[in-house]
């Protein structure tokens, strides 16, 4: 799916840096989006590139998380939300008439910040997005849940007691349930939303190997306040501020040698 | 610079510190003196009631047949009643509430629960004047109208949206596109129906339990609809969330993570709605002609507990076994309502406890 992406000309900021022929997975022109009359997002113009990680950070408020809702159109829900401009999901525009939202949000994984697992058995959690898909075959059903919960590093621990409540795993554990579950209808994109904001230090470094694992092979788009995190686990970053995209580029480059002064005052800890 | 005992002095002398405590405290025990007398005084009055009427029936150990087969025809009347009632309520009210919660359009949501909460403040006595006066002797020559109807327009909806459905864009404001329609399909079938008056149907008697049964339904239908709601809504918001976030419809996030969750919640709206029919007088007195027939026909006149009781009190000696029967009615009508009562309470705990627990776990 992936490797027939047509090449966009196009005015997007792709990363500057080594990446400059990598594939991209989603793409962002022009995008505006406005909650009432306060505007959150400012024509940010953003290529990310697929299967690698990219980190969003930026001081709060200043339009990371809205950005993530608008790229799935969770921000449908919110009343009086407006858009502006394109998203490109692979070649489909997210916000074309034709485009199903469901299916949209399908091929868009979504990790929020506090693990939110249903209050369902383990294995139900997983088999939500598959029975949604209409998958009721119980072999079939198996097979996939245990793949997911093994990309997702779970399967292990959780093997012999899949029929337990999702609640009787630690944060840690709920928060890899949950990407299994998303990993589970097989995403093209995954998003996580500040996902180890809620985890402890230890939980929080086997959560970042598991997403350099997950990098092999999903597009991943990780919003984070932690700038270490941010330097630690992904290729590049964007830097973002009152709902602009002031800086996107090479993780490494973007950290020691920032193009822009308030990308600069930001990761020296000077506001934020 | 907390070592100045002068400056801190000059503001607040111990004394008057430990003055100032002490008398705060006196106040307060006396406040809490006064709450605590009002709770006992409240809780006295719940007591009273069920003991005032164990008190009065207890001196007669033994009841004739003859109470009892009065009582039996009262309990029949008041269940039929509430039956045909709950009928309209719930389905209606929780039909709402799914939506409101749900696929309304926040604006319209906005306006819809006010507009319900309006409906549950007229006076049950205007709607028995309406249904009583109005509605009783159309409906005595189109029940077969009314029947037709609820078959009829749902098919003709649910045909439209099959044949249009997919080009409705909006659905959060679909009610009131629906509104006009649905209006003028039960005008065009009220005027079809007024040309040729259908004798398939005759009820007994204009008022019946079929009308007390609309009436009396659209009385409980906003008590139905804001406990259904606030059940649904009270469902965490991160779980839509989670479930729109991995492809689900809205008709999926409903049957799948709404419904499940507040499941509880809209059983005990249904036996709430129950409960309030049960013991609603005014509009069953005015509706139901209060006619002594037993049985299940909702097409006869009823006579219900609360129906009886108030027209029978005034003109009953207290001595005599007509009173003696109204007040076993009494008796059954409150431990009937109280104990549906306790369980949609119970239930209705139960529900937030799970999703309290679950928001935070």
């Amino acid at each position: 799916m992936l490797s027939s992406i047509p090449e966009f000309p196009s005015s997007s900021i792709a990363p500057a840096g080594s990446a400059e022929n990598a594939d991209t997975a989603l793409r962002t022109e022009d995008l505006s989006l406005w909650y009432g009359a306060r505007q959150a997002l400012d024509r940010v113009d953003l290529a990310i590139p697929a299967r690698r990680i990219t980190a969003l950070i930026g001081p709060s408020g200043c339009g990371k998380s809205s950005l993530l809702r608008c790229l799935n159109r969770l921000n449908d829900e919110i009343a009086e939300c407006r858009v502006d401009g394109r998203v490109l999901i692979g070649d489909t525009d997210a916000y074309a008439k034709d485009t199903l939202v469901h299916d949209l949000r399908r091929r868009i994984g979504m990790v929020f910040q506090r693990p939110n697992p249903f209050p369902l058995s383990i294995h139900d959690n997983v088999a939500y997005g598959l029975r949604l898909l209409g998958i009721r075959h119980r072999r079939e059903l198996d097979e996939r849940i245990e793949a997911a919960l093994k990309s997702a590093t779970l399967w292990d621990e959780v093997a012999a007691r899949l029929d337990d409540s999702a609640f009787s795993l630690s944060l840690g554990q709920q928060q890899r349930l949950v990407i299994a579950r998303a990993l589970a209808v097989e995403p093209e994109i995954l998003m996580l939303d500040e996902p180890a904001s809620a985890l402890d230090p230890v939980s929080t470094l086997r959560f970042e190997e598991l997403l350099h694992e997950l990098a092999q092979r999903y597009t991943l788009l990780l919003v984070t306040h932690n700038m270490q995190q941010a330097a630690r686990v992904s290729d590049f970053t964007a830097f973002m501020h009152q709902g602009c995209l002031i800086e996107f580029g090479d993780t490494d480059a973007l950290f020691t040698n920032p193009r822009e002064r308030r990308t600069e005052d930001f990761i020296t800890g000077r506001y934020g | 610079m907390l070592g100045n005992p002068a400056t801190c002095e000059s503001l607040l002398s111990p004394d008057f510190v430990r003055a100032a405590a002490r008398s705060r405290l006196r106040r307060g025990r006396l406040r809490a003196l006064l709450v605590n007398t009002g709770t006992a005084i409240a809780l006295t009055g719940l007591l009273a009631i069920p003991l005032f009427l164990l008190g009065s029936l207890l001196p007669w150990t033994g009841f004739p047949a003859t109470i009892w087969h009065r009582f039996d025809m009262l309990l029949a009347g008041t269940l039929r009643a509430a039956a045909c009632a709950v009928l309209v309520a719930v389905p209606l009210g929780i039909a709402t509430a799914m939506f409101t919660a749900h696929f309304c359009a926040p604006r319209l949501r906005a306006w819809i629960k006010p507009a319900l909460e309006i409906l549950e403040a007229v006076p049950t006595v205007v709607l028995g004047l309406i249904a009583a006066a109005t509605l009783a002797p159309w409906l005595k020559t189109h029940v077969a109208t009314v029947l037709a109807l609820i078959v009829a327009v749902p098919a003709v909806l649910l045909a439209a949206g099959f044949a249009f459905g997919s080009r409705v864009r909006g659905e959060g404001w679909l009610p009131l596109w629906l509104l006009p329609l649905l209006i003028a399909g039960a005008a065009v079938g009220v005027a079809i129906a007024a040309h040729r008056p259908s004798a398939a149907i005759v009820p007994a008697s204009p008022w019946n339990a079929m009308l007390v049964g609309l009436a009396l339904g659209l009385a409980a239908l906003p008590l139905v609809f804001s406990i259904a709601e606030d059940a649904l809504f009270l469902v965490p918001r991160v779980q839509t969330q989670a479930a729109f976030a991995l492809g689900a419809t809205r008709w999926q996030a409903l049957t799948s993570v709404l419904l499940p969750a507040a499941g509880s919640g809209l059983v005990a709206a249904a036996l709430l709605g129950l409960s309030r029919c049960l013991g609603e007088t005014m509009i069953v007195l005015m509706a139901s002609g209060n006619t002594p027939i037993a049985g299940f026909d909702p097409l006869v006149g009823l006579r219900s507990i609360s129906a009886d009781l108030a027209l029978g009190m005034p003109e009953t000696a207290p001595t005599s076994e007509a009173y003696r029967s109204l007040l076993l009615a009494a008796l059954a009508l409150l431990v009937l309502t109280v104990l549906l009562g306790s369980i949609a309470d119970f239930v209705r705990e139960r529900l937030r406890r799970r999703l309290h627990a679950d928001g935070h776990a």
